[in-house]
């Protein structure tokens, strides 16, 4: 895992660095550390990640319009502050978890492993997707997306207007931040379930879901059942 | 505002405009035009005699009998009609025609000197003791009244001998007085004096029962000084009223004012209404804090002198362009203050405008000015004290408002005690000393407690020694410093460890350093220097080294600045200033202020 701490005390960037590397252990391929902004966005250009954790005040400057474009990024994120009360706006942007300070490493553990686990959601789920468009990020609301389609390290999001948005996080990012309507019923596809009209039996055990929009998407084999429990 | 104070002027213009030039004497029932009589200095009995032939005696008039001229005697003949309905009674001047139910059987008489009467050749009355000079006369009364017998005053001609002295007047450069007369009802009479005694008194009681109420006011109320002088305008209402109703007092409860004893009370009267003059312009010039007081109290000085020099021996006319002359500099005075906004000054000007316009001498010019002087002063009194009261009340709102502010700054202080962001960064900090530097933990520990020990210890007071402030910030440098790894300081140039500063002001600043402020190097100085303004008060410069980060998502004036202003406002307000900016070396912050001592 490479990991960036963006934390504008020393202690705190020490604490957090030594606790990660006992936690991940050799998991942990690199840390990189940032104390302002604009040397986050630097540091972030130089090397790719896969997880931030980010102090939402940093020397006076707010660290929720850094959040807002980092969520846009492929890597999670996870807001180690202690300012809780901006906890659930944090959610909203589509962080994987908010560690309050002062931190234990339990809580460390925890934060950690919902970033490894391949199942993991968020406490609260997203309720704005970030997608980089024309060199800024824009919001998109988690409302209108009615399923993901999943395109390597990235995502395609497909919205109710038909439109579609690139989104910088894996299917598998996106699922940890997405709320639990939505529902993985391929390797590829995240579909919301209210968006589903009917399911397809067809034949050789090929499946498929009918959209209200009148698309058609394969439902894996293996979660077949699942879908068609939780659609009953 | 500044419309309504015009208009105000200008109708206070053009009603003085209007005014009468002058107090034109009424005679109210005596003879209202000058008489001429038959005037003959020295003593002789015969000269009573109804027959006595006084053709070859001079005339003079009535407003000539001379004064200290030893004993004389003025006769003159008049006619009285028999009373026929629609028909002349004769020298109507002299024989009022009263109705029957109040028949003629007194004469009134007002004037300066002692004197016998014969009325037909018989004596009738006696006022005082004629005397030849001024050892021997004993003062006859100013007003009289006297039952004349009734088969003397029947129809046909008479003749009234009057045998005078006026030794004992004290008119100053004043040669000669008037007497006037006047056939009445002695009943009639009686009563009406009895009258005219009502309006001075109430006036009088009215004026005192204000003094005191003022008075009271300022004492234990507020201790304001148009109250004090208000109350001491009162008090001279009271005496002029008292001075005023005097003349029907004694004729009525005691001793009947003797002619000698006239010119005092005029000139009580006159004294009186130019200290009510000068009291009720010394009151507006404190309610509205004038500067150049004395100015103004000169303009009036001068402003009364020309009175009393136009007036003459036009006494009244005297006390009632005395009282113009207050209202209409009184009135360019709120005329001003209004035009400047000045609360409670449009409540004041309709009293003296109503003044200006309606005061006059009364009806009886010798009961002095009309009711509307009691008018006038009730609306001043009124207007001051709710203008008064307006402003008490508003002051009490304020200091509740500041009662407000400092329970505010205190919480706000405390906040700074227990601010989460600091206190749990710092925390986490510790955690990691902790585990890392036990000894190092220890020092964070005493650190953290000597700053939470201070601002809890200075958390209620509006001023603490700069010396504690200094003691509050290093100690948060000593924290902060752990915490940043690089090492602050605080360098305090000729300060004054005593001076008095409001809590937590340059620890405010040191957080809003940290906050905006980048430092490269691993060590840096925050440096306050200490001076005095350009208008005698305090000045404290502070800086905040390094480069200013300006953070686009920032509020200008956040909390750290709304306190520092908040907190210099409660301590020093109006007479503080605060202005900041980039320097080479970092963010200049100078505050200046000054003590009300």
């Amino acid at each position: 895992m490479r990991l960036l701490i963006v934390e504008d005390e020393p202690l705190i960037a020490q604490r957090l660095e030594r606790m990660c590397r006992e936690i991940l252990g050799a998991a942990l391929e690199s840390v990189a550390h940032a104390s302002r902004p604009e040397e986050t966005s630097a540091r972030l250009e130089e090397t790719p990640i896969d997880l931030m954790l980010l102090d939402l005040n940093l020397q006076g400057a707010d660290g929720m319009q850094l959040l807002k474009r980092a969520v846009a990024g492929s890597f999670h994120t996870i807001i180690v502050s202690a300012n809780t009360d901006r906890a659930l706006e944090a959610f909203e942007y589509g962080v994987l978890d908010f560690v309050p300070k002062p931190f234990s490493r339990e809580r460390l553990v925890q934060a950690l492993g919902r970033c490894t686990a391949a199942e993991a959601r968020a406490d609260y789920a997203a309720k704005y997707l970030a997608v980089r468009k024309y060199g800024r990020v824009e919001l998109v609301r988690v409302d209108e997306v009615v399923y993901a389609k999943g395109a390597g390290a990235y995502s395609e999001l497909v919205l109710a207007s038909g439109a579609t948005e690139l989104h910088d996080k894996s299917l598998e990012k996106l699922q940890a931040l997405l709320p639990p309507v939505f529902e993985r019923i391929h390797k590829s596809y995240l579909v919301r379930m209210s968006a589903v009209k009917a399911l397809h039996a067809e034949e050789g055990s090929h499946y498929e879901v009918e959209l209200k929009g009148g698309a058609r998407l394969p439902i894996g084999r293996t979660r077949y059942k699942e879908i068609r429990e939780k659609f009953r | 505002m500044r419309i309504a104070a015009l208009t105000l002027l200008a109708l206070a213009e053009v009603a003085l405009a209007g005014a009468p030039a002058g107090p034109a004497p009424q005679f109210q029932h005596f003879e209202p035009f000058l008489r001429e009589f038959r005037i003959m200095l020295g003593d002789d009995p015969r000269w009573a005699s109804a027959t006595w032939d006084d053709r070859a005696w001079p005339k003079v008039r009535s407003d000539s009998l001379p004064i200290n001229s030893g004993i004389f005697w003025i006769r003159f003949h008049i006619v009285r009609s028999a009373p026929k309905a629609g028909e002349p009674i004769g020298d109507e001047w002299f024989w009022k025609n009263l109705p029957e139910s109040q028949p003629i059987n007194a004469l009134g008489t007002v004037s300066s000197c002692s004197y016998e009467l014969y009325w037909d050749g018989r004596f009738v009355f006696r006022n005082g003791v004629v005397g030849k000079d001024r050892a021997s006369e004993v003062p006859g009364t100013t007003d009289c009244l006297m039952m004349i017998p009734l088969e003397l005053i029947g129809p046909g001609e008479h003749v009234l001998a009057f045998r005078i002295s006026s030794n004992r007047s004290d008119f100053p450069g004043a040669p000669r007085f008037r007497m006037v007369f006047g056939m009445q009802n002695y009943d009639w009479r009686t009563t009406y004096e009895d009258r005219q005694a009502i309006y001075p008194m109430i006036g009088m009681g009215c004026a005192w029962v204000a003094a005191i109420i003022c008075g009271v006011f300022y004492w234990f109320v507020d201790r304001r000084r148009p109250l004090f002088f208000c109350s001491l305008f009162c008090v001279a209402v009271g005496a002029y009223n008292l001075a005023v109703a005097w003349r029907s007092l004694s004729w009525l409860m005691f001793r009947p004012e003797t002619y000698d004893q006239l010119y005092s009370r005029l000139m009580a009267i006159i004294v009186s209404m130019a200290l009510i003059g000068c009291l009720l312009l010394l009151v507006y010039l404190e309610q509205f804090a004038f500067k150049r007081k004395e100015r103004w109290l000169g303009a009036l000085g001068l402003l009364l002198a020309a009175v009393w020099w136009m007036t003459g021996s036009q006494y009244y006319g005297r006390v009632l362009w005395e009282f113009r002359a207050a209202l209409a500099l009184s009135t360019v005075a709120i005329g001003w203050a209004a035009w400047r906004r000045h609360s409670g000054a449009l409540l004041a000007l309709p009293a003296v405008v109503f003044g200006l316009v309606t005061v006059d001498l009364g009806a009886d010019w010798r009961y002095g000015l009309n009711h509307s002087f009691l008018i006038t002063f009730a609306l001043i009194v009124l207007a001051l004290l709710t203008s008064v009261g307006l402003q008490v009340q508003a002051n009490r709102r304020k200091a509740r408002a500041t009662e407000l502010t400092a329970a505010r700054m205190e919480i706000e202080l405390l906040k700074k005690n227990l601010q989460p962001h600091f206190l749990l960064n710092t925390l986490t900090a510790l955690s990691e000393v902790v585990e890392q530097d036990p000894p190092g933990a220890v020092r964070l520990i005493g650190d953290l407690a000597d700053e939470f020990r201070s601002l809890s210890r200075m958390s209620a007071e509006k001023l603490i020694p700069l010396s504690q402030e200094l003691d509050l910030c290093r100690a948060h440098l000593r924290v902060m410093s752990l915490r940043t790894g690089k090492a602050w300081r605080l360098e305090a140039e000729k300060h004054d460890p005593a001076a008095q500063v409001p809590p937590a002001l340059f620890l405010t600043l040191i957080e809003n350093g940290f906050a905006h402020q980048r430092v490269a190097a691993a060590e840096a100085a925050f440096v306050l220097r200490h001076g005095n303004s350009a208008d005698g008060g305090i000045s404290y410069v502070f800086l905040s080294p390094g480069e200013r980060h300006e953070n686009p998502d920032r509020v200008p004036g956040g909390t750290g600045l709304r306190y520092v202003k908040a907190r210099l406002e409660e301590s020093f307000s109006g007479r503080w200033s605060f202005r900041d900016g980039p320097t080479a070396l970092g963010w200049e912050t100078v505050i200046e202020f000054r003590s009300i001592a």
